[in-house]
Protein backbone atom coordinates (compact mmCIF):
# COMPACT_ATOMS: atom_id res chain seq x y z
CA UNK A 1 0.00 0.00 0.00
CA UNK A 2 2.76 2.42 0.90
CA UNK A 3 4.80 2.07 -2.58
CA UNK A 4 1.19 2.68 -4.20
CA UNK A 5 0.51 5.88 -2.48
CA UNK A 6 4.18 6.95 -2.90
CA UNK A 7 3.35 6.85 -6.76
CA UNK A 8 -0.22 8.35 -6.74
CA UNK A 9 0.90 11.28 -4.92
CA UNK A 10 4.50 11.60 -7.46
CA UNK A 11 2.22 11.81 -10.08
CA UNK A 12 1.35 15.40 -9.10
CA UNK A 13 5.19 16.09 -10.26
CA UNK A 14 5.55 13.65 -13.31
CA UNK A 15 7.31 15.41 -15.86
CA UNK A 16 4.64 14.13 -18.65
CA UNK A 17 1.89 15.69 -17.14
CA UNK A 18 3.63 19.07 -16.30
CA UNK A 19 4.54 19.86 -19.77
CA UNK A 20 1.33 18.77 -21.25
CA UNK A 21 -0.65 21.34 -18.31
CA UNK A 22 2.49 24.03 -18.99
CA UNK A 23 1.24 23.57 -23.05
CA UNK A 24 -2.39 24.05 -22.18
CA UNK A 25 -1.58 27.25 -20.07
CA UNK A 26 0.72 28.44 -23.09
CA UNK A 27 -1.90 27.76 -25.38
CA UNK A 28 -4.80 29.07 -23.25
CA UNK A 29 -2.84 32.27 -22.82
CA UNK A 30 -2.21 32.76 -27.10
CA UNK A 31 -5.61 31.54 -28.00
CA UNK A 32 -7.31 34.12 -25.15
CA UNK A 33 -5.43 36.41 -23.42
CA UNK A 34 -3.39 38.10 -27.16
CA UNK A 35 -2.08 41.89 -25.58
CA UNK A 36 -3.39 41.16 -22.58
CA UNK A 37 -1.45 41.18 -18.72
CA UNK A 38 -2.59 38.77 -16.42
CA UNK A 39 -1.38 38.75 -12.65
CA UNK A 40 -2.35 35.95 -10.75
CA UNK A 41 -1.38 36.33 -6.56
CA UNK A 42 -0.87 33.50 -4.41
CA UNK A 43 -0.23 33.75 -0.76
CA UNK A 44 1.88 30.93 0.62
CA UNK A 45 5.57 30.50 0.77
CA UNK A 46 5.26 26.94 -0.04
CA UNK A 47 3.58 27.86 -2.99
CA UNK A 48 6.88 30.27 -4.00
CA UNK A 49 8.97 27.59 -3.04
CA UNK A 50 7.33 25.21 -5.91
CA UNK A 51 6.81 27.73 -8.89
CA UNK A 52 10.72 28.66 -8.38
CA UNK A 53 12.07 25.56 -7.12
CA UNK A 54 10.48 23.37 -10.33
CA UNK A 55 11.26 26.65 -12.44
CA UNK A 56 7.19 27.19 -13.69
CA UNK A 57 7.75 30.86 -13.94
CA UNK A 58 9.89 30.86 -17.77
CA UNK A 59 7.83 27.81 -19.10
CA UNK A 60 5.00 30.11 -18.80
CA UNK A 61 4.29 32.99 -21.22
CA UNK A 62 5.26 36.34 -19.91
CA UNK A 63 2.45 37.96 -19.94
CA UNK A 64 1.22 35.72 -17.01
CA UNK A 65 2.34 36.78 -13.96
CA UNK A 66 2.80 34.89 -10.87
CA UNK A 67 3.36 37.55 -7.66
CA UNK A 68 3.63 36.31 -4.40
CA UNK A 69 1.50 37.99 -1.88
CA UNK A 70 1.92 38.14 1.89
CA UNK A 71 2.09 34.36 2.56
CA UNK A 72 5.08 34.23 4.84
CA UNK A 73 4.75 34.33 8.57
CA UNK A 74 7.86 35.09 9.34
CA UNK A 75 8.21 38.01 6.64
CA UNK A 76 5.16 39.47 8.26
CA UNK A 77 5.49 39.02 12.24
CA UNK A 78 5.97 42.62 13.35
CA UNK A 79 9.07 44.30 14.79
CA UNK A 80 7.34 44.62 17.89
CA UNK A 81 6.77 41.31 18.42
CA UNK A 82 9.90 39.78 17.92
CA UNK A 83 11.13 42.68 20.01
CA UNK A 84 9.17 41.26 23.32
CA UNK A 85 10.43 37.70 22.55
CA UNK A 86 13.48 39.05 22.68
CA UNK A 87 13.02 41.11 26.15
CA UNK A 88 11.40 38.29 27.46
CA UNK A 89 14.43 36.21 26.77
CA UNK A 90 16.70 39.34 28.35
CA UNK A 91 14.49 38.34 31.45
CA UNK A 92 16.13 34.94 32.01
CA UNK A 93 12.90 33.12 30.52
CA UNK A 94 13.69 29.70 28.06
CA UNK A 95 12.52 31.07 24.75
CA UNK A 96 11.32 28.31 22.11
CA UNK A 97 10.27 28.84 19.02
CA UNK A 98 10.69 27.95 15.36
CA UNK A 99 14.09 28.12 13.65
CA UNK A 100 13.18 30.68 11.39
CA UNK A 101 12.35 33.40 13.98
CA UNK A 102 15.81 33.35 15.22
CA UNK A 103 17.21 34.83 12.32
CA UNK A 104 15.01 37.44 12.10
CA UNK A 105 16.01 40.64 12.30
CA UNK A 106 14.59 44.64 13.65
CA UNK A 107 16.66 47.29 14.60
CA UNK A 108 16.69 46.00 18.45
CA UNK A 109 18.48 42.60 17.13
CA UNK A 110 17.20 39.18 16.57
CA UNK A 111 16.55 36.01 18.70
CA UNK A 112 20.08 35.02 17.71
CA UNK A 113 21.61 38.00 19.07
CA UNK A 114 20.35 37.57 22.76
CA UNK A 115 21.66 33.61 22.39
CA UNK A 116 24.69 34.41 21.71
CA UNK A 117 25.03 36.72 24.45
CA UNK A 118 23.63 34.12 27.05
CA UNK A 119 20.00 34.27 26.56
CA UNK A 120 18.52 30.53 26.77
CA UNK A 121 17.08 30.67 23.52
CA UNK A 122 15.90 26.67 21.77
CA UNK A 123 14.70 26.27 19.01
CA UNK A 124 12.00 23.84 18.38
CA UNK A 125 9.78 22.14 15.73
CA UNK A 126 6.40 21.56 17.20
CA UNK A 127 4.81 23.67 19.85
CA UNK A 128 4.51 20.16 21.67
CA UNK A 129 8.41 19.87 22.16
CA UNK A 130 8.39 23.57 23.95
CA UNK A 131 5.86 22.20 26.27
CA UNK A 132 7.73 19.45 26.97
CA UNK A 133 10.52 21.58 27.68
CA UNK A 134 8.66 23.07 30.37
CA UNK A 135 7.07 19.93 32.13
CA UNK A 136 10.80 18.63 31.82
CA UNK A 137 12.29 21.79 34.01
CA UNK A 138 9.39 23.05 36.01
CA UNK A 139 12.26 25.66 37.68
CA UNK A 140 12.52 27.02 34.78
CA UNK A 141 9.91 30.09 32.85
CA UNK A 142 9.46 28.39 29.44
CA UNK A 143 7.65 30.71 26.89
CA UNK A 144 6.56 29.20 23.54
CA UNK A 145 7.08 32.63 21.32
CA UNK A 146 4.05 31.15 18.93
CA UNK A 147 4.18 32.62 14.79
CA UNK A 148 2.32 31.77 12.46
CA UNK A 149 -0.69 31.27 10.06
CA UNK A 150 -4.05 29.21 10.63
CA UNK A 151 -2.03 25.90 10.19
CA UNK A 152 0.11 26.59 13.49
CA UNK A 153 -2.27 29.01 15.13
CA UNK A 154 -4.86 25.80 15.89
CA UNK A 155 -1.71 23.94 17.67
CA UNK A 156 -0.59 26.68 19.29
CA UNK A 157 -3.89 27.39 20.39
CA UNK A 158 -4.60 23.88 21.83
CA UNK A 159 -1.69 24.37 24.37
CA UNK A 160 -3.53 26.06 26.72
CA UNK A 161 -6.19 22.69 26.86
CA UNK A 162 -3.50 20.42 26.93
CA UNK A 163 -3.32 20.99 30.76
CA UNK A 164 0.31 22.95 30.44
CA UNK A 165 2.56 23.56 33.64
CA UNK A 166 2.12 26.96 35.98
CA UNK A 167 5.97 27.75 34.36
CA UNK A 168 4.35 27.71 30.67
CA UNK A 169 3.66 30.92 28.67
CA UNK A 170 3.03 31.76 25.00
CA UNK A 171 3.99 34.54 23.19
CA UNK A 172 1.04 34.99 20.52
CA UNK A 173 1.66 36.53 16.99
CA UNK A 174 -0.79 34.34 14.83
CA UNK A 175 -2.60 35.70 12.33
CA UNK A 176 -5.54 34.64 9.70
CA UNK A 177 -4.29 35.31 5.87
CA UNK A 178 -7.59 35.45 3.76
CA UNK A 179 -8.22 39.36 5.68
CA UNK A 180 -5.15 40.14 4.63
CA UNK A 181 -5.76 39.57 0.76
CA UNK A 182 -8.95 41.25 1.26
CA UNK A 183 -7.14 44.39 2.75
CA UNK A 184 -4.40 44.24 -0.16
CA UNK A 185 -7.48 44.06 -2.85
CA UNK A 186 -9.95 46.89 -0.80
CA UNK A 187 -6.17 49.48 -0.66
CA UNK A 188 -6.83 49.28 -4.30
CA UNK A 189 -2.64 49.70 -4.48
CA UNK A 190 -2.58 46.03 -6.51
CA UNK A 191 -4.72 44.66 -9.06
CA UNK A 192 -5.24 41.00 -9.07
CA UNK A 193 -6.98 38.55 -11.82
CA UNK A 194 -6.67 35.81 -9.75
CA UNK A 195 -5.91 34.41 -6.25
CA UNK A 196 -4.20 30.76 -5.63
CA UNK A 197 -5.15 30.60 -2.38
CA UNK A 198 -2.98 28.49 0.31
CA UNK A 199 -3.65 24.77 0.42
CA UNK A 200 -2.30 23.87 4.10
CA UNK A 201 -3.77 27.09 5.62
CA UNK A 202 -7.73 26.10 3.82
CA UNK A 203 -7.00 22.41 5.49
CA UNK A 204 -7.89 24.38 8.70
CA UNK A 205 -10.00 27.28 7.51
CA UNK A 206 -11.78 25.29 4.67
CA UNK A 207 -12.36 26.86 1.25
CA UNK A 208 -15.37 28.70 2.35
CA UNK A 209 -12.71 31.17 4.13
CA UNK A 210 -12.03 32.65 1.00
CA UNK A 211 -15.42 32.94 -0.47
CA UNK A 212 -15.05 37.03 0.06
CA UNK A 213 -12.44 37.13 -2.77
CA UNK A 214 -14.83 36.04 -5.65
CA UNK A 215 -18.16 36.92 -3.52
CA UNK A 216 -17.59 40.81 -2.68
CA UNK A 217 -14.33 41.20 -5.14
CA UNK A 218 -14.95 39.39 -8.11
CA UNK A 219 -11.54 38.08 -8.03
CA UNK A 220 -11.32 34.06 -9.23
CA UNK A 221 -9.75 31.83 -6.54
CA UNK A 222 -8.62 28.22 -6.55
CA UNK A 223 -7.34 26.66 -3.37
CA UNK A 224 -4.40 24.88 -4.65
CA UNK A 225 -1.66 22.07 -3.89
CA UNK A 226 1.70 22.34 -3.60
CA UNK A 227 3.25 20.00 -6.20
CA UNK A 228 4.05 21.33 -9.82
CA UNK A 229 0.84 19.80 -11.11
CA UNK A 230 -1.36 20.90 -8.65
CA UNK A 231 -0.01 24.86 -9.13
CA UNK A 232 -0.82 24.59 -13.08
CA UNK A 233 -3.79 22.78 -12.43
CA UNK A 234 -4.81 25.94 -10.14
CA UNK A 235 -3.82 28.17 -13.06
CA UNK A 236 -5.68 26.67 -15.86
CA UNK A 237 -9.01 26.53 -13.44
CA UNK A 238 -8.04 30.55 -12.86
CA UNK A 239 -7.35 31.37 -16.73
CA UNK A 240 -10.60 29.54 -17.76
CA UNK A 241 -12.59 31.84 -14.86
CA UNK A 242 -11.01 35.17 -16.52
CA UNK A 243 -11.78 33.92 -19.69
CA UNK A 244 -15.35 33.29 -19.22
CA UNK A 245 -15.91 36.47 -17.58
CA UNK A 246 -16.54 34.28 -13.91
CA UNK A 247 -15.44 34.52 -10.40
CA UNK A 248 -15.95 32.01 -8.09
CA UNK A 249 -14.11 29.81 -5.61
CA UNK A 250 -12.51 26.48 -6.70
CA UNK A 251 -10.57 24.32 -5.01
CA UNK A 252 -7.76 22.39 -7.15
CA UNK A 253 -6.41 20.60 -3.86
CA UNK A 254 -9.75 17.94 -3.28
CA UNK A 255 -7.42 15.33 -1.71
CA UNK A 256 -6.56 17.64 1.74
CA UNK A 257 -9.13 20.20 1.30
CA UNK A 258 -13.12 20.43 1.79
CA UNK A 259 -15.11 23.51 1.75
CA UNK A 260 -16.04 23.24 5.52
CA UNK A 261 -12.05 22.90 6.68
CA UNK A 262 -10.84 20.63 9.65
CA UNK A 263 -13.96 21.37 12.22
CA UNK A 264 -12.17 20.20 15.19
CA UNK A 265 -9.25 22.63 15.09
CA UNK A 266 -11.93 25.09 14.27
CA UNK A 267 -13.61 24.61 17.32
CA UNK A 268 -10.43 24.49 19.31
CA UNK A 269 -9.38 27.61 17.89
CA UNK A 270 -12.98 29.23 18.92
CA UNK A 271 -12.99 28.31 21.90
CA UNK A 272 -9.19 29.15 22.81
CA UNK A 273 -8.95 32.43 20.89
CA UNK A 274 -10.63 36.03 19.99
CA UNK A 275 -10.19 37.31 16.72
CA UNK A 276 -9.04 41.01 16.38
CA UNK A 277 -7.39 43.17 13.99
CA UNK A 278 -3.74 42.48 14.18
CA UNK A 279 -0.52 44.53 12.79
CA UNK A 280 1.22 42.65 9.63
CA UNK A 281 5.30 43.72 8.97
CA UNK A 282 4.51 45.80 5.67
CA UNK A 283 1.38 45.93 5.48
CA UNK A 284 0.23 47.62 8.91
CA UNK A 285 -3.29 46.99 10.97
CA UNK A 286 -5.25 44.58 9.22
CA UNK A 287 -9.16 44.45 10.65
CA UNK A 288 -10.13 40.34 12.05
CA UNK A 289 -6.97 39.10 11.05
CA UNK A 290 -5.49 38.35 14.53
CA UNK A 291 -5.90 35.25 16.57
CA UNK A 292 -5.75 35.94 20.68
CA UNK A 293 -5.85 33.97 23.40
CA UNK A 294 -9.42 34.20 25.24
CA UNK A 295 -9.07 36.67 28.76
CA UNK A 296 -10.07 33.04 30.41
CA UNK A 297 -6.55 32.00 29.32
CA UNK A 298 -4.48 35.29 30.25
CA UNK A 299 -2.32 32.92 32.76
CA UNK A 300 -0.85 31.30 29.84
CA UNK A 301 -0.39 35.37 28.31
CA UNK A 302 3.58 35.96 28.04
CA UNK A 303 2.83 39.59 27.52
CA UNK A 304 0.97 39.61 30.75
CA UNK A 305 3.60 36.86 32.73
CA UNK A 306 6.68 38.91 31.94
CA UNK A 307 5.18 42.89 31.85
CA UNK A 308 6.00 43.36 28.22
CA UNK A 309 4.23 45.21 25.67
CA UNK A 310 5.71 47.23 22.40
CA UNK A 311 3.61 49.21 20.22
CA UNK A 312 4.50 48.61 16.67
CA UNK A 313 6.79 50.69 14.87
CA UNK A 314 5.94 50.81 10.45
CA UNK A 315 9.10 52.92 10.06
CA UNK A 316 11.67 49.79 12.10
CA UNK A 317 10.06 47.15 10.23
CA UNK A 318 12.03 47.22 6.98
CA UNK A 319 15.59 48.14 6.40
CA UNK A 320 16.52 51.33 4.61
CA UNK A 321 16.54 50.56 0.53
CA UNK A 322 15.27 46.79 1.47
CA UNK A 323 11.88 45.97 -0.38
CA UNK A 324 10.64 43.03 1.60
CA UNK A 325 7.66 45.64 2.05
CA UNK A 326 6.52 45.59 -1.89
CA UNK A 327 7.71 41.62 -2.39
CA UNK A 328 5.58 40.57 0.54
CA UNK A 329 2.20 42.55 -1.25
CA UNK A 330 3.03 41.16 -4.41
CA UNK A 331 4.57 44.64 -5.99
CA UNK A 332 7.68 44.02 -6.54
CA UNK A 333 10.11 40.65 -7.12
CA UNK A 334 12.93 40.48 -5.46
CA UNK A 335 15.12 40.98 -8.73
CA UNK A 336 13.74 44.51 -8.33
CA UNK A 337 15.25 45.02 -4.87
CA UNK A 338 18.98 46.93 -5.23
CA UNK A 339 20.08 44.74 -1.88
CA UNK A 340 19.00 41.25 -3.80
CA UNK A 341 21.72 38.90 -3.32
CA UNK A 342 23.94 41.66 -2.72
CA UNK A 343 27.19 41.39 -0.14
CA UNK A 344 23.90 43.24 1.81
CA UNK A 345 21.39 40.91 1.75
CA UNK A 346 21.57 36.87 1.38
CA UNK A 347 20.65 34.13 3.39
CA UNK A 348 23.58 34.11 5.80
CA UNK A 349 23.32 37.77 6.63
CA UNK A 350 19.67 38.81 5.63
CA UNK A 351 18.86 42.31 5.60
CA UNK A 352 15.09 42.10 5.51
CA UNK A 353 12.77 39.35 6.28
CA UNK A 354 12.00 38.15 3.03
CA UNK A 355 15.85 36.79 3.08
CA UNK A 356 15.51 35.19 6.40
CA UNK A 357 12.98 32.99 5.98
CA UNK A 358 12.59 29.38 4.01
CA UNK A 359 9.44 30.61 2.92
CA UNK A 360 10.03 34.11 1.73
CA UNK A 361 10.79 35.28 -1.67
CA UNK A 362 13.70 36.50 -1.74
CA UNK A 363 15.34 33.50 0.30
CA UNK A 364 13.33 30.84 -2.74
CA UNK A 365 14.06 33.02 -5.59
CA UNK A 366 18.42 33.51 -3.64
CA UNK A 367 18.42 29.75 -3.23
CA UNK A 368 16.70 28.27 -6.65
CA UNK A 369 18.17 31.06 -8.90
CA UNK A 370 14.75 31.43 -10.57
CA UNK A 371 14.71 34.84 -12.16
CA UNK A 372 13.21 34.49 -15.66
CA UNK A 373 16.46 36.21 -16.95
CA UNK A 374 18.85 34.15 -15.53
CA UNK A 375 16.36 31.17 -16.52
CA UNK A 376 16.20 32.25 -20.11
CA UNK A 377 20.22 32.71 -19.97
CA UNK A 378 20.80 29.53 -18.86
CA UNK A 379 17.98 27.35 -21.11
CA UNK A 380 17.27 30.13 -23.60
CA UNK A 381 13.20 30.73 -23.79
CA UNK A 382 11.06 27.58 -23.18
CA UNK A 383 7.80 29.74 -22.96
CA UNK A 384 8.16 30.25 -26.88
CA UNK A 385 9.31 26.50 -27.32
CA UNK A 386 6.22 25.29 -25.66
CA UNK A 387 3.32 27.33 -27.12
CA UNK B 1 5.15 27.13 9.10
CA UNK B 2 2.64 26.48 6.75
CA UNK B 3 4.91 23.41 5.20
CA UNK B 4 2.57 20.45 5.12
CA UNK B 5 4.77 16.83 5.46
CA UNK B 6 2.49 13.68 4.43
CA UNK B 7 3.60 11.28 6.74
CA UNK B 8 2.65 7.36 7.60
CA UNK B 9 1.21 6.47 10.46
CA UNK B 10 3.02 3.27 12.06
CA UNK B 11 1.90 3.39 15.45
CA UNK B 12 -0.95 4.77 17.84
CA UNK B 13 0.55 5.84 21.31
CA UNK B 14 -3.08 6.48 22.26
CA UNK B 15 -6.07 7.23 20.14
CA UNK B 16 -7.78 10.02 19.26
CA UNK B 17 -4.33 11.71 20.58
CA UNK B 18 -0.83 11.03 19.58
CA UNK B 19 0.98 8.57 17.24
CA UNK B 20 4.14 7.59 15.68
CA UNK B 21 4.67 9.18 12.09
CA UNK B 22 7.32 8.38 9.39
CA UNK B 23 8.04 10.49 6.63
CA UNK B 24 10.74 8.97 4.61
CA UNK B 25 12.57 7.04 7.78
CA UNK B 26 12.09 9.80 9.68
CA UNK B 27 9.90 9.05 12.53
CA UNK B 28 8.48 10.96 15.36
CA UNK B 29 5.52 11.16 17.64
CA UNK B 30 2.72 13.63 16.24
CA UNK B 31 -0.55 15.04 17.94
CA UNK B 32 -3.87 13.12 16.18
CA UNK B 33 -6.15 15.59 18.03
CA UNK B 34 -7.61 16.92 15.33
CA UNK B 35 -8.58 14.78 13.32
CA UNK B 36 -12.24 13.61 13.37
CA UNK B 37 -11.79 10.00 12.43
CA UNK B 38 -10.04 7.37 14.50
CA UNK B 39 -6.93 6.84 12.17
CA UNK B 40 -4.38 3.76 11.41
CA UNK B 41 -1.70 2.08 10.77
CA UNK B 42 -0.76 2.57 7.30
CA UNK B 43 -3.10 5.98 6.89
CA UNK B 44 -1.14 8.73 5.31
CA UNK B 45 -1.95 12.31 6.70
CA UNK B 46 -0.79 15.71 6.52
CA UNK B 47 1.48 16.98 9.13
CA UNK B 48 2.31 20.59 10.43
CA UNK B 49 4.35 21.42 13.14
CA UNK B 50 3.85 18.28 14.88
CA UNK B 51 -0.04 17.64 14.10
CA UNK B 52 -1.57 15.76 11.55
CA UNK B 53 -4.25 17.83 10.68
CA UNK B 54 -6.06 16.19 7.92
CA UNK B 55 -5.86 12.28 6.17
CA UNK B 56 -4.87 12.43 2.71
CA UNK B 57 -7.98 11.25 0.36
CA UNK B 58 -6.07 9.25 -1.94
CA UNK B 59 -9.71 8.50 -3.38
CA UNK B 60 -9.83 11.51 -4.68
CA UNK B 61 -6.63 11.94 -5.33
CA UNK B 62 -7.31 8.89 -7.97
CA UNK B 63 -10.24 10.61 -9.45
CA UNK B 64 -8.43 13.69 -10.18
CA UNK B 65 -6.08 11.09 -12.28
CA UNK B 66 -8.88 9.86 -13.66
CA UNK B 67 -9.88 13.32 -14.49
CA UNK B 68 -6.41 14.43 -16.00
CA UNK B 69 -6.45 10.93 -18.07
CA UNK B 70 -3.71 9.49 -16.10
CA UNK B 71 -6.03 6.22 -14.75
CA UNK B 72 -8.11 4.18 -17.43
CA UNK B 73 -10.89 3.49 -15.15
CA UNK B 74 -12.48 5.74 -12.30
CA UNK B 75 -11.55 4.90 -9.02
CA UNK B 76 -14.77 3.78 -7.03
CA UNK B 77 -16.01 6.02 -4.42
CA UNK B 78 -15.92 5.27 -0.98
CA UNK B 79 -17.81 7.44 1.38
CA UNK B 80 -15.77 9.91 2.91
CA UNK B 81 -18.10 10.95 5.39
CA UNK B 82 -18.31 7.64 7.26
CA UNK B 83 -14.56 7.79 7.41
CA UNK B 84 -13.86 5.68 4.55
CA UNK B 85 -10.93 7.53 2.58
CA UNK B 86 -9.70 4.83 0.17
Amino acid sequence: MKGQEAKALSKFRDPAVTRELVRKVNSMVKENFQGTHIKLMHVCGSHEHTITYFGLRPLLPESLELVAGPGCPVCVCSTADIREAIEIARKGATLCTFGDMLRDRTPYGSLDDVRGAGADVRMVYSPQDALKIARENPQKKVVFFGVGFETTSAPISSLVRDDPPENFTILTSLKRTSPAVEALLAGGEIAIDGVIAPGHVSTIVGGNDWKNLPQRFKVPTTVSGFEPVDVLLAILELLEQIRDGKHELGIEYQRLVTLEGNVLAQKMLAETTDIREAYWRAMGNVPGSGYYLKPKFEQYDARKEFGVHFEPEPKKDIPPGCKCHLIVTGRAYPSDCALFNKKACRPDAPSGPCMVSGEGTCYIWYRFGSTPELRRKLIGNPASEVS
Amino acid sequence: MCLGVPMRIIEIVEPGKQAIADAQGVKREISTIFLSKQVKEGDWVTVHVGYALDVIDMQTAEEIFYVMGLRSEPPVRGDRSKGDVR
